[in-house]
């Protein structure tokens, strides 16, 4: 087992969600961060430069389409997965176009989002 | 220190290079704004952006081409662990009709993440590049780790280790048993030189950053009445007494009060309770009532049928002849040439060439040199027993025990005994009275952590032994009919009872 750890940013407004994000990464090795909004999303990013973002769509304030242009322009290189709600997908299709890589839906079990996360991670 | 005086970007052919200061404490936000401006005709690699960024600071990172199909050729990275002693390889594949990397480009992007070539497994690097293991992070190149310096130590000029540990092992480097063991020492002597600590050897990150080595331990631990001469490396007594080791190396010392008598001198000194300090007898010991002693006896010659307590070692130049009166009690190491119908127990007992019909209990070890004895009586160790040979020719009946009896509860008796001593003359002799009551406290201790002995980690080695022995650990007999040997002795748990395994060795 290699003796570093790749991170992951969980951007979400929601504790609940961000807890279970939380539990399904560490368990899986990463090194977790979390913010709450996209304002302090952007302050953690360019502190800690995570290997991957995970994105709620639906946000107050700056939400998260509005979050991932502005990630996108302080570093385009930035890996962002979008965590929507049924019912977006138009939102999730504009991510895309803007430059996020995956999507996954809730409710998710945490297999599909891990599985998301590895195939993100593996592209350079 | 701004970006643009931080950023150095240079060409090579098509391909663009960007140099970070090490000294640039700007935002990667920072960096890729201003970057954005300076490769027109250039497609800029953002991941390669954020790798110069984060692991290639001072060094040249390839970033961009003037080929747009750059983006689908295969790509690398290089990852380290926390401790920076080793690095990793991640090959990405090549997208649609992207090329492969050549090796001279894999080498000049370890070169750029700073990896020192000498600490690169060229080897596996080259078989990761062929056999194009992709997505799995591969070891290439490993630093090294500090070497920590050696610790302070004395190198005493007298004295051997008196615990059982220290002085079986300073005994296997010496060729004859040594004159003197307790050393006397004067005020102000010079008893050892002392070996400041080493400064260890930094080690080498994989990038060529040193790692500072821990300076040695100063381990050594002059207590009682040592200290440091003028010089700043001799070590000096600062009182008369005897220079006490203990631990592997004698890394713990002190001076501690030394008697010195002729065997045919008034010993009525001991009447009034423990001596408080080692004592040495020139010449033989004959006494006729139980002397007790703290430290460490040594006798210059043989003890005869003499009662004693002595809490710490006991060392005899020749014999311990006693025809089975009360026991010898010693709480560390008992040594003698020989044992003739001796009583001892002991935490170790050393025999150094013979025992005959002597009733010997050791709480850890009997050991006997490689040419010693065992015969007749009967020798009990609660764990191990090592001798040269057990028993006799004419088959003299031999009882060799190990993990067997009730001999952990007499010697946690013996300690408890000693603890209730030391507590009562604690409370009179107000001069020793400190060291006293922490000795008291040490054997009620030793007492209350001694245990029933494991059968399994009990046994017996042995070089030869004679007809007439009989072996016995824990609940197992076996008696000895033919002389054999080399051979070791454990418990096997078959039958009811058990048995004596004997497993033989090579000569």
């Amino acid at each position: 087992m290699p003796e570093y750890k790749e991170s992951i940013l969980i951007v979400d407004d929601t504790e609940f969600m961000v807890k279970v994000l939380q539990d399904a990464f560490s368990g899986a090795g990463y090194d977790v961060y979390s913010a709450q909004n996209g304002e302090e999303c952007l302050k953690i990013y360019d502190k800690v430069l995570p290997d991957l973002v995970t994105l709620d769509v639906v946000m107050p304030g700056m939400d998260g389409l509005a979050t991932l242009v502005k990630l996108r322009r302080m570093d385009p290189s930035c890996k962002v997965i979008m965590v929507s709600a049924m019912g977006l997908e138009a939102k999730v299709m504009e991510a895309i176009r803007l430059g996020a890589k995956n999507y996954v839906l809730k409710p998710f079990d945490n297999e599909k989002v891990l599985t998301a996360v590895k195939k993100v991670l593996n592209d350079y | 220190m701004n970006i643009a005086s931080a950023l150095s970007i240079k060409t090579s052919g098509d391909r663009a290079y960007i140099c970070i200061s090490e000294r640039y404490l700007g935002p990667l936000s920072e960096l890729t704004a201003h970057l954005q401006n300076k490769f027109s005709g250039f497609w800029i690699d953002w991941t390669a952006v954020k790798e110069a960024y984060v692991y290639a600071r001072d060094r040249f990172f390839p970033v961009a081409d003037a080929d747009q199909a750059w983006a689908d050729d295969e790509k690398a990275k290089i990852r380290f662990s926390p401790d920076g002693l080793t690095a990793y390889l991640i090959l990405y594949p090549p997208k649609t009709r992207g090329e492969r990397m050549t090796e001279a480009d894999l080498m000049n992007l370890l070169t750029a993440y700073g990896l020192q070539r000498n600490l690169i497994d060229l080897h596996t690097l080259r078989m990761t590049y062929l056999r194009r293991v992709y997505l799995e992070p591969t070891t290439i190149a490993k630093g090294r780790n500090p070497c920590d310096g050696e610790p302070a130590k004395v190198e005493w000029k007298k004295s051997l280790p008196s615990d059982a540990d220290g002085f079986l092992d300073a005994i296997m480097l010496i060729e004859s048993y040594p004159e003197e063991i307790i050393g006397k020492v004067l005020r102000g002597e010079v008893v050892g030189k002392l070996h400041p600590p080493g400064e260890g050897i930094p080690g080498i990150s994989v990038r060529g950053e040193q790692i500072k080595a821990n300076r040695g331990a100063e381990a050594v631990n002059l207590q009682e009445k040592l200290g440091i001469g003028p010089d700043g490396n001799s070590v000096i007594a600062l009182s008369e007494g005897c220079l006490k080791l203990a631990g592997i190396g004698g890394s713990f010392a002190r001076i501690e009060p030394l008697l010195i008598l002729r065997g045919s001198q008034d010993l009525s000194i001991f009447n009034h309770g423990i001596f408080p300090g080692s004592v040495i007898i020139e010449g033989d010991l004959e006494a006729n009532w139980p002397i007790r002693i703290l430290g460490d006896l040594e006798v210059r010659g043989s003890v005869v049928r003499s009662p004693l307590e002595v809490m710490g070692s006991l060392f005899v130049r020749d014999g311990i002849i006693q025809y089975r009166g009360n026991p010898i009690k010693v709480g560390q190491i008992a040594s003698a040439a020989f044992f003739d119908r001796a009583w001892i127990m002991a935490d170790t007992v050393h025999v150094r060439k013979y025992s005959l019909k002597s009733k010997i209990s050791a709480l850890k070890l009997i050991i006997t040199d490689k040419n010693g004895s065992m015969h007749g009586g009967e020798a009990s160790s609660c764990k191990t027993i090592i001798a040269g040979s057990l028993g006799s020719q004419n088959s003299m009946p031999t009882e060799v025990i190990a993990a067997a009896g009730n001999s952990p509860s007499l010697f946690a008796a013996n300690y408890r005994d000693w603890a209730e001593l030391l507590l009562n003359q604690s409370q009179d002799d107000l001069e020793n009275s400190a060291k006293l009551a922490e000795k008291s406290v040490e054997f009620k201790k030793i007492a209350n952590a001694i245990q029933s002995p494991d059968i399994f980690e009990a046994g017996i080695n042995v070089e030869k032994v004679y007809p007439g022995v009989t072996i016995r650990i824990g609940t197992a007999t076996r008696k000895i009919g033919n002389p054999v040997g080399p051979l070791d002795f454990a418990f096997e748990r078959i039958g009811p009872q058990g048995r004596v395994a004997l497993t033989r060795r090579a000569s």
